[in-house]
């Protein structure tokens, strides 16, 4: 509509042409001719102004009149993608500061003993691996912070590695703040080691405890091999270097030897126990014979302080610190990327596990308390 | 050579016809929809976890120690996998996971979109679309919430 009025009104108003030869009063030829050349020009000039106003329309036309194209769809999907994780994000960021912001001032560092004890959280999300590392360095936290009055272990636990299990207990041992193990369901071997380096151990009635014993293990598939043909050549420096190899029978001075190492975990573990509960070696030695115990029998034998719930753990800390009880809650962080690449290791790890690790000498003797 | 290059004949190459689209392509493409939603537009919300190494572990503690937290994040949840399907079939007509499986939507005003997606809405009522869509997709060939929304979703097949 706009081009048909913009080009009458050029037409009719802004360039008024008379053609020569429709003139009926014409003087001469060479009069006609010059009005013919200016007429010409004329024209010229009036197609030329008509195409520039043609263009101008066009352009308008483009920006009023017709919408404007649709951006590529990658560009609309990153868009959409960064907009809701930006809402994402900030729901994250307002409930975080909401929820969280009042868990800073508790007074009670909750750290959980979960799952084995190891030096390694396990990476995916259905871990239940508990980080030595991890909780050595949170009951640190716990004590430099002047909020927190007591720490308690939420304990839920089978044991785990010997080392990763003393060092915690050692940690346990040198904290400045008073700290309270709480044995929920299971609460033995290495995971019993750590809560007997507290000051006071509450078990329920029918958890289990106990479990004062080193086990070790191997594989050995020397038949399957010699059912396959396949043979083991030995080639070693020093006579037990391959002691517990899943490639060969053990021979009777290495299971000795193997049995004497238990032997000597066993003994640092009474030891430790003894120490930590005052009680006499030869007490605890009659009550570590691997076996474990309900909480009611243990604390009958001395193993634990008192037998109870969640409401007399709460009840005993509110004696302790003498205000009411504010848990704050020490948890496992892992950022999210790592539970993600997790899962894709421990993937191959499962699937490899009974192939490549099984044969491995070292990784497959197993000690674990 | 073909009867068309033969004698010049000018015949279409190719037929398409546009068809209802199918139940496993509809799945498959939720599917990969619900997978980018969880790593990519729902993993903030995965911060707020108090645990984060053990599911079972966290869920536990959601449903049994912060119910305030969990009622949060599935609404949070919900309302993002609502913009999600409902800006991405109303700007671009088809979610990432219908691109990849080859479905469309036929074009749609905003509140469309908004109904057509309803069931994301985590509180009781809503959650019951979930089977109503199931039961009419398999005996109707569309969904609930398409007859609702009066939109429909489509596959291009080639015959």
């Amino acid at each position: 509509m706009v081009n048909k009025k913009n080009t009458t009104k050029i037409k009719n108003e802004e360039i008024k042409i008379e053609d020569p030869n429709k003139k009926t009063n014409l003087v001469n030829d060479k009069n006609n001719n010059e009005e013919k050349l200016v007429y010409e020009e004329k024209i010229t000039l009036k197609n030329s102004q008509e195409e520039e106003l043609l263009k101008e329309i066009e352009k308008k036309k483009a920006e009023l009149f017709i919408p404007k194209p649709v951006k590529s769809g990658l560009f609309i999907t990153l868009s959409i993608i960064i907009f809701l994780i930006l809402i994402a994000t900030l729901i994250s960021g307002c409930t975080s500061l909401i929820m969280y912001g009042e868990e800073d001032y508790g007074n009670v560092a909750m750290i959980p003993i979960e799952g084995t004890i190891s030096f390694s959280s396990g990476n995916d999300f259905m871990s239940d691996n508990s980080d030595a590392n991890y909780i050595i360095e949170q009951i640190k936290t716990a004590n430099e912070d002047e909020n927190i009055l007591a720490i308690i272990l939420n304990i839920n636990s089978g044991g785990g590695s010997p080392v990763a299990s003393a060092e915690i207990a050692q940690a346990v041992k040198n904290s400045k703040k008073p700290v309270v193990a709480w044995i929920r369901e299971t609460g033995a071997s290495g995971a019993y080691w750590v809560a007997s380096s507290s000051d006071y151990i509450i078990a329920h009635e029918l958890s289990i405890t106990g479990s004062i014993g080193v086990i070790g293990s191997y594989l050995e598939f020397d038949d399957f091999l010699a059912d396959h043909n396949i043979s083991y050549n030995r080639q070693v420096a020093g006579q037990y270097k391959d002691m517990a190899s899943p490639l060969k029978d053990m021979t009777s001075s290495e299971e000795i030897l193997f049995s004497n190492l238990l032997q000597d975990m066993h003994e640092i573990f009474i030891r430790n126990v003894a120490e930590n509960r005052n009680m006499s070696y030869d007490a605890v030695k009659k009550l570590a014979d691997g076996r474990i115990y309900l909480g009611i029998t243990a604390k009958e034998n001395g193993l634990i302080d008192a037998v109870g719930t969640s409401d007399d753990v709460h009840k005993y800390l509110k004696e302790l610190i003498k205000e009411d009880v504010d848990f704050k809650y020490y948890y496992q962080q892992k950022s999210f990327l790592d539970s993600v690449m997790g899962m894709n290791s421990n993937l191959g790890k499962n699937i490899g596990l009974g192939i490549g690790e099984s044969l491995s000498v070292a990784k497959e003797t197993n000690v674990r308390v | 050579m073909s009867l068309n290059d033969e004698y010049n004949l000018n015949l279409p190459k190719q037929k398409y016809m546009a068809v209802s689209a199918s139940f496993s392509k509809r799945a498959l493409s939720l599917l990969i929809d619900l997978f980018i939603c969880y790593f990519f537009m729902l993993s903030p919300l995965f911060a707020l976890m108090p645990i984060k190494d053990n599911v079972i572990d966290g869920m536990n503690y959601l449903l049994y120690s912060n119910n305030s937290l969990l009622l949060i994040l599935i609404s949070a949840s919900g309302l993002i996998l609502l913009l999600y399907f409902s800006l991405f079939q109303y700007f671009l007509g088809r979610t990432p996971g219908m691109q990849l499986m080859n479905l469309y939507t036929l074009p749609m005003t905003f509140s469309q979109a908004v109904v057509r997606n309803l069931l994301f809405v985590p509180i009781f009522p809503f959650s019951l679309l979930w089977i109503l869509d199931l039961i009419f997709l398999i005996w109707k060939k569309r969904r609930f919430l398409e007859l609702v929304s009066n939109t429909l979703s489509i596959e291009i097949m080639e015959y």
